[in-house]
């Protein structure tokens, strides 16, 4: 238990150190938020006074940095995380949540779609090593992995895509036919519209699960206590599953928690190929666009993503490693 | 020991292991079949009940998420593409192609000699959309809102120009200036877009703020339906223009990249779109179909290589020609910008500036002339070096750095090829690439020596030099200049300027662009290099009429507003 508290207290701090990066960070950046927005409208004839009356418009704030810093912090306190210019006049909390579902969506479940699969794969060719499938699977997939992602994802829409017509090129849902809402439709056409940018991100990141799963999996198996399950006659399935991948899983769950908290960053090339409407793009216009309190926003939904991963990642520990309870006690 | 033991367990028991890898490839499979299968029930094509609709489909240029905003008072980045052309409309369209102004919601106006007063005569007849009568009154209250909130007003309308502005009876609407200038005609008459009196007085407080999102408006679309994906316009058959108005639908879904876009619209899913193009598209699109996938790039504004003449040695005009004489622009447009060919010496956008181009410079070019420029550098007072480099009296090497930004390809591979032309005259000059904030930023300063860049537009070419060579649209270094970024400062510039923005007269007004004509080429305040195509690029399958090199009534840019609203006006759907 007093594990647990000075750990949450861990997490309060890290958590005040990266709302305070995320203040200073974008502010770093050279420009202003007006002179990305002079950038978009260029050729159109522009004054001084056109400048300031967008200055006007955005509410941009010309306090001394420290007061912003307390007003952002107070904000931050009451749950606003301010408006977003590049998508003025809405809030950054309006933009957030209705990019992040989607990106939860795919990526999310691409991501634990790939490490269940990459696990599974993993356990199988490590009981079976040495074997054609042990001599064969890794290699493609490494093979497969080590294609530029843009390239890959590119060439199997061009393919899918554009030639045969199998999937549909861009989008996240059928913007003609199907309104958006909890319909059946509309979930059928989001999983038909999902399925191409989701088969390239496991197809992109499976060999990493596979080759770590592996790997530890054929260390466990060559352990004494392996041998001593086999030889009191337990069943395969439950030699391999409680015995040997419990243990070698646990690398494995570090890294799978990590790759969930960034789930919610995005995925931006895949945003941008399949023209997928998540979070990444947003946040890749808000740092073009220095839309300060948007960028924020980001890192802010980043951070806390991180951290509960953490603190979710901790818990898992805890149940799957008998070792870490007792160093508790 | 145990290794072997293990080992040979395993064989003993290949039959389960193979058990497994089957049962997970068969998960997979299922997934995968089940995935299609039901993609295959939602896979309907955009056409079936819509046989009858004739359905335009147009992405400006893709910048992901539409927005909820279609308030036409904002900056056009700001609300949602159509908002200013296909729901709100202008008093007067001026076409910038050719220059000349038409009445639109005001069907004449009329302007007193001394250019202080403005009458336009409203159109009868025209209705909003609920129904009720436009009349001149909308057209003072929407004037009026840009003097009470000041952050609308967005070409500085009150500041600089506007007295007072009067309805005087329902057709009727007189602005008084304070200021003589020829420009008001194109900024109240062609770029304000006017609101609802009926509607925009109850909404309280800065309507800056205001997304409108049930827009009341007289253009010929009505909004239908939005989504961040996509927004659909219907026709509004209570339009004034609705008569003329042959497309049923306009659908603008949001792209987020240029590559996806290009592919839609060599599948035939996009209808009009203005992304710069890259000759490689051309396999997927014109070549593969090129009786209906077509692009038409038209000379939209001039770049330049902009010196800060503020410091020296860019304030030496003998530098100035060294530099331009050293570029070879045929080299820039074979090699890095296909289609922008190289510009008129006076900076004029041809041919649409044609009529303007001073008779003595109709058939004048530029041409790379390294000897020229090594000798003009000679008269400067610079001096070859051991180094290779030229050098001034005091010895001090001549050198400088070309900003240009990440990721705006086609510009950094010209800064490259004039940084080679300029160390063959013994220039020493380097390129630093910048985010685009921080590019804006320093040209606006005077943070830089050179930096490729765009200068503005408008209807007629004095929109073009005032922005570039106005000194009072400049700033000391240090200082934000809106637009006359190489700090030029002349009081003769100044007084050609006022005498063409002063003068109802054509024939003075041509004496002020001549003498502007020639301050570009002798004096080069700053470097024309090439001309920025307007993108362009439209398919035939679903619509005729398109503007194009042979059917030339306007740009075809689907981002000049209201001229998208006019090419709307001018399409047929196909039979």
């Amino acid at each position: 238990m007093r594990r647990m508290i000075s750990r949450l207290g861990f997490y309060v701090v890290a958590l005040w150190a990266s709302v305070t990066l995320n203040f200073i960070i974008p502010r770093l950046m050279p420009g202003s938020p007006i002179e990305a927005y002079l950038v978009k409208m260029q050729g159109q004839n522009v004054s001084l006074h056109t400048i300031d009356a967008l200055r006007a418009q955005f509410g941009l704030s010309n306090a001394p940095i420290f007061v912003q810093y307390l007003q952002y912090l107070g904000n931050l306190l009451h749950g606003d995380l301010g408006i977003s210019i590049s998508n003025y006049p809405y809030s950054v909390w309006e933009v957030l949540s209705s990019h992040i579902p989607w990106t939860i969506g795919l990526v999310g479940i691409s991501v634990v779609l790939s490490f269940a699969i990459g696990t599974l794969i993993g356990i199988v060719i490590a009981w079976r090593r040495g074997g054609a499938l042990d001599s064969t699977v890794p290699p493609i997939l490494t093979f497969i992995s080590s294609i530029p992602y843009f390239w890959m994802a590119l060439a199997l829409l061009y393919f899918c895509g554009f030639l045969h017509s199998w999937f549909p090129i861009s989008g996240g849902y059928d913007i003609n036919n199907v309104d958006p809402g909890f319909s059946f439709d509309f979930l059928m056409s989001a999983l038909h519209y999902g399925t191409l940018p989701a088969v390239t991100i496991i197809l992109g990141s499976l060999s990493g699960w596979v080759l770590v799963m592996r790997n530890t999996m054929v260390t466990t198996l060559s352990e004494d206590y392996v041998l001593m399950a086999q030889a009191k006659g337990l069943s395969y399935r439950r030699v391999i599953m409680t015995y040997a991948a419990r243990n070698a899983i646990l690398p494995s769950i570090t890294s799978f928690s990590i790759s969930l908290a960034q789930v919610v960053g995005g995925s931006l090339l895949t945003e941008m190929v399949f023209n997928y409407p998540g979070i990444g793009y947003v946040f890749y216009n808000a740092v073009n666009n220095l839309d300060y309190s948007l960028v924020e926003g980001c890192f802010l939904i980043i951070a806390l993503a991180v951290l509960a991963a953490n603190l979710i990642a901790d818990v898992v520990y805890n149940l799957l490693d008998p070792r870490v309870r007792q160093g508790e006690a | 020991m145990t290794f072997l033991k293990q080992e040979s367990y395993t064989r003993n028991h290949r039959r389960s292991g193979k058990h497994i890898g089957l049962l997970t490839l068969s998960a997979l499979l299922a997934l995968m079949v089940l995935l299609s299968a039901c993609g295959g029930t939602t896979n309907t094509d955009t056409g079936t009940n819509s046989a009858k609709k004739s359905i335009l489909t147009v992405n400006q240029a893709p910048k992901g998420d539409n927005p909820n905003n279609f308030n036409p008072l904002v900056n056009n980045q700001t609300s949602a593409y159509g908002t200013q052309g296909f729901l709100y409309e202008t008093l007067l369209y001026t076409n910038r192609y050719t220059g000349k102004p038409q009445g639109w919601l005001a069907d004449s106006w009329t302007q007193s000699d001394d250019l202080k007063t403005l009458t336009f005569h409203i159109r009868p007849n025209v209705k909003w959309s609920d129904g009720k009568d436009f009349t001149a009154n909308d057209v003072a209250f929407t004037f009026n809102e840009l003097k009470t909130y000041p952050d609308v007003d967005l070409s500085s309308l009150w500041l600089n120009y506007i007295q007072d502005v009067t309805a005087t009876n329902d057709s009727t609407v007189t602005f008084h200036f304070k200021t003589t200038s020829t420009t008001t005609l194109w900024y109240i008459g062609s770029q304000t877009f006017i609101v609802p009196q009926h509607i925009w007085s109850t909404i309280s407080g800065d309507p800056a703020k205001y997304t409108n999102t049930n827009p009341v408006v007289t253009g010929p679309f009505v909004l239908s339906k939005f989504s961040a994906a996509q927004i659909t316009y219907d026709k509004n058959p209570k339009a004034w223009t609705a008569s003329q108005d042959k497309v049923d639908e306009i659908r603008v879904p949001a792209i987020a990249d240029n590559a996806t876009a290009t592919l839609e619209l060599a599948k035939g899913d996009l209808d009009w779109l203005g992304v710069a193009w890259d000759p490689k598209f051309d396999t997927s699109y014109t070549k593969k179909d090129p009786a209906h996938n077509h692009y038409w790039f038209t000379p939209s504004n001039t770049v330049m290589l902009y010196l800060n003449t503020a410091k020296a040695p860019f304030n030496d005009v003998n530098v100035r020609k060294a530099i331009s004489d050293a570029i070879d622009r045929q080299e820039l447009q074979a090699k890095a910008t296909p289609y922008a060919p190289p510009a008129n010496p006076t900076g004029l956008v041809l041919p649409a500036g044609k009529a303007q181009l001073t008779p003595a410079y109709a058939n004048a070019t530029f041409t790379k002339d390294t000897a020229t420029a090594q000798s003009l550098l000679a008269q400067a007072g610079y001096t070859k070096g051991s180094d290779g480099f030229v050098h001034d009296k005091s010895g001090k090497k001549l050198s400088m750095t070309l900003i240009d930004v990440t990721g705006w390809n086609d510009w950094v591979s010209d800064t490259q090829l004039i940084v080679a032309d300029l160390k063959a005259i013994g220039i020493d000059a380097s390129q630093s690439s910048l985010s685009q904030t921080a590019y804006q930023t320093d040209l606006q300063t005077g943070n830089y020596d050179a930096g490729v860049s765009w200068t503005d537009s408008g209807p007629t070419p004095y929109y073009a030099y005032s922005d570039l060579l106005d000194s009072s649209k400049t700033a000391p270094i240090g200082k934000v200049a809106p637009t006359n970024w190489e700090r030029w400062s002349d009081p003769t510039t100044d007084t050609l300027l006022k005498q063409y923005n002063s003068s109802k007269d054509p024939a003075v007004q041509q004496r002020a662009l001549d003498g502007l004509e020639k301050i570009m080429v002798e004096q080069l305040p700053s470097i024309p290099l090439s001309y920025n195509p307007y993108w362009y690029e439209y398919t035939s399958n679903h619509f005729t009429g398109w503007p194009a090199q042979d059917n030339s009534f306007a740009f075809g840019y689907s981002g000049n507003y209201p001229d998208d609203e006019y090419v709307v006006l001018h399409l047929t759907p196909v039979k």
